[in-house]
């Protein structure tokens, strides 16, 4: 019987069934197992605790939701917009201006770039840490500085003004070197020649941006924002981290996180109804985004 | 003849049964499960001094114990680390003795309030955690407080092992107030007194760690020292009981007088406070104050910090006393929070073992260790918590104290408001009044019971 680096082909048979049912099987026990019993938590007041029982109620934490405690969670969606917004736009920006700045072909802009991007491969805690140290107003450098140019003090994350911005910026600048390398690679899919053309014409540098960049880098823009987007809505773990989810900074994610996990006072049913409305949320404006940032790409 | 079987794929059949059989927590062979070698596991958060103590312990009972070897797990409570490995540890049905904060009767909310009890509560009430009420080593401790903390229809299912003063417990640097001629106030009226003259010698009084809410514990202490007036200490579940009900009927608010005044109280002692306090954490509070010996007289923190506060500043001469939050010093009592309560799953592989363990943490010599590794309230009457210098106050004011009033129910999900006031939104940390907080609070509350 003939034999190969997979055996006979009697076993060889068996192998694209097998790269069909592992993988299948992954996903059935970790993907939608659990997304089918978040969905069935979410009509009970289960405690999460091992052996307590579910207490089926049916919609009561829906109703709950939006009824009698519906300040608390469109408090905390809102918190989440403005957290989806103001990382979307600020990463993108950021992300495109680094492009723009380290799109050349030397080792020093190779070193730069993996500079920039080395925060993304640290975990979201040993950020968090990292810079709740930074920002602290005694121990951490940042107070040191403000002070030491402007006379001032700040309470930073201990501020209801600054908090939410300041955990905003935290993610911008670890997840801004990724956006900078997906624009990185849209920047070295436009052709040269279309700026030689437009130089040709007489076109200044911002007219090229405007004209020429822009509009091309309009499928890296479509990625990096849905991408942003996406991973900005479900964001938990730095908030935590950073705040606590204290001043203004209780986020959907958190709030789902603190109802489901909190030690002394987890309700899985509750929280695993916050995480269909995130479910609902992460539909709703990533089934939009997509469909204007399409709209905009054939437009441009 | 004979079917061949293909030695790979068979070779990785193995392979995948001896990673099951790894990740099933099994061993090959037989010593592993033998009969004479046992391994205890107990669970426990960190806290540095009860991890040691835990640990010399630990060591204790396998020389009492041959053939068995005591696992000790541990994580830390922030960012929900420990509430992620008890879960997982009751899941595998591994554990046998369990660290637990005490459910206390606020755990259990009538069953008209339609409240699911959550965290041990919702495992007492399932029957998940064993009765200890019966056995030989809870009779060296107060029964009323173990049924107070984590009783339930008859049955005790913990052991209260420590107790903290967490509501307005201030530290304070002895040698600083002796250095301007100050005592430990002991109404609320001297608290102010002693803040406004270490103001005027340039010494900002308070240091608190604001992002983390710990100044809210002096709103706590006035609210249980005015509830608690001319109460006797075993009257505690009954003044909590009551005030739930009356809120849960609406007759009592947030919005009453009691909590109005305590507010007022609690901004006049916030001015006192160093500026920049509302950005420190909880971890790092205990030791940028300890570090400044010559400035923040005072630091609103729990009584569990002593053991840190003297590791980072080993010279400091430090004590604590319970925030006087009202005007006549009778009154002034100390309010008492149950802390760590060991408790045995009904899923203890190990039970018997579980119950000797808990027998040798309660002998008198270990729980006395005990006390003064954590700088706990003892919970066993009899004996006090001599071995740590800062508790001189407690020991001598700690008598008529009582355990701390626990909050009206309310559901899971329920807008922190609901539970009292923010302390993060609260004037002077955050820009709302007394009046807007307080409104928000009894609206909030309102609301979330439907």
């Amino acid at each position: 019987m003939p034999r190969c680096l997979f055996g006979t082909n009697r076993t060889r048979r068996w192998i694209p069934w097998a790269s069909i049912a592992i993988p299948g099987a992954g996903w059935l026990l970790f993907g939608l197992y659990p997304s089918l019993a978040t969905i069935g938590y979410s009509f009970t007041r289960y405690s999460g605790l091992p052996g307590t029982p579910l207490n089926v109620c049916g919609t009561c934490n829906y109703t709950t939701a939006f009824t009698s405690l519906s300040g608390e969670v469109w408090g905390s969606i809102g918190v989440t917009l403005t957290y989806v917004v103001g990382v979307t736009v600020a990463q993108t920006a950021v992300g495109l201006g680094l492009a723009l700045l380290l799109n050349r072909r030397s080792r020093a802009y190779t070193v730069y770039r993996a500079l920039i991007f080395m925060p993304q491969i640290f975990s979201v805690a040993v950020v968090g840490a990292i810079f709740a140290l930074i920002l602290d107003p005694f121990t951490g450098p940042a107070e040191k500085i403000l002070h030491g140019l402007f006379g001032v003090t700040s309470s930073f994350l201990g501020s209801n003004g600054l908090a939410l911005p300041l955990v905003m910026a935290v993610n911008v600048w670890m997840f801004a070197g990724y956006t900078m390398l997906i624009y990185i690679a849209g920047l070295r899919n436009i052709p040269s020649s279309v700026y030689e053309a437009a130089a040709l014409d007489g076109a200044g540098r911002l007219r090229m941006f405007w004209h020429i960049t822009w509009p091309l880098l309009a499928p890296a823009t479509t990625v990096t924002v849905f991408l942003t987007a996406m991973g900005s809505l479900g964001e938990y773990a730095l908030v935590l981290v950073l705040t606590g989810g204290n001043f203004g900074t209780r986020t959907l994610g958190l709030y789902m996180f603190t109802s489901a996990f909190n030690a002394g006072t987890s309700q899985l049913g509750y929280g695993s109804m916050l995480a269909m409305l995130q479910f609902v949320l992460t539909v709703v404006i990533g089934g939009s985004l997509l469909f204007l940032l399409r709209r905009r790409e054939i437009q441009l | 003849m004979r079917p061949r079987i293909p030695r790979r794929p068979l070779a990785a059949l193995l392979a995948g049964a001896c990673v099951a059989a790894g990740l099933a927590g099994c061993t090959v062979g037989g010593s592993a499960a033998s009969a004479d070698k046992q391994t205890l596991t107990i669970a426990e958060w960190t806290n540095p001094g009860a991890i040691e103590f835990t640990k010399e312990l630990n060591k204790q009972f396998e020389k009492q114990h041959p053939g068995v070897t005591v696992k000790l797990q541990q994580a830390p409570t922030a960012n929900g680390a420990w509430g992620q490995l008890s879960n997982s540890l009751l899941q595998s049905r591994s554990v046998d003795v369990m660290a637990q904060f005490a459910p206390t009767q606020a755990g259990f909310a009538p069953a008209y309030t339609k409240i699911a009890p959550a965290g041990p509560a919702a495992l007492i009430a399932a029957d998940k955690l064993v009765d200890l009420k019966n056995q030989p080593f809870m009779k060296n401790y107060d029964p009323t407080m173990q049924a107070a903390a984590v009783g339930h229809n008859g049955g005790v299912y913990g052991v209260l092992a420590a107790e903290y003063v967490a509501a307005g417990a201030i530290w304070y640097k002895k040698d600083l107030l002796a250095k301007y001629g100050l005592q430990v106030p002991t109404t609320y009226q001297e608290f102010i007194a002693v803040c406004d003259t270490l103001r005027k010698k340039g010494v900002t009084p308070i240091f608190v760690a604001g992002k983390d809410g710990m100044q809210g514990g002096v709103w706590q202490g006035i609210v249980n020292q005015v509830l608690m007036k001319g109460k006797r200490a075993g009257d505690a579940t009954t003044v909590s009981h009551d005030r739930a009900v009356a809120f849960w009927k609406g007759q009592q608010s947030w919005n009453d007088p009691v909590y109005r005044d305590a507010t007022a109280r609690y901004q006049k002692v916030m001015r006192y406070i160093e500026p920049s306090a509302s950005g420190v954490a909880q971890q790092t509070a205990p030791g940028v104050w300890a570090a400044k010996a010559d400035d923040y007289a005072f630091l609103l923190d729990g009584s569990w910090d002593g053991l840190t506060i003297q590791q980072a500043n080993p010279k400091l001469n430090l004590s604590f006393f319970s925030f006087p939050g009202t005007d006549s010093a009778a009154d002034n009592r100390v309010a008492i929070k149950p802390d760590l309560t060991w408790v045995v799953p009904t899923t203890a592989p190990n039970r018997k073992l579980a119950m000797e363990w808990l027998s040798l943490f309660s002998q008198k010599e270990n729980y006395q260790k005990w006390l003064a590794s954590t700088g706990s309230v003892s919970t066993q009457p009899g004996l006090s918590n001599t071995g740590l210098p800062w508790m001189d106050w407690l020991n001598a004011h700690g008598s008529d104290s009582f355990p701390i009033l626990t909050n009206p129910w309310i559901p899971a999900g329920a807008a922190i408001d609901a539970a009292g006031p923010d302390f993060s939104k609260l004037a002077p940390i955050g820009s709302d009044s007394a009046d807007t907080i307080l409104k928000r609070s009894a609206a909030a509350y309102r609301k979330s019971v439907g």
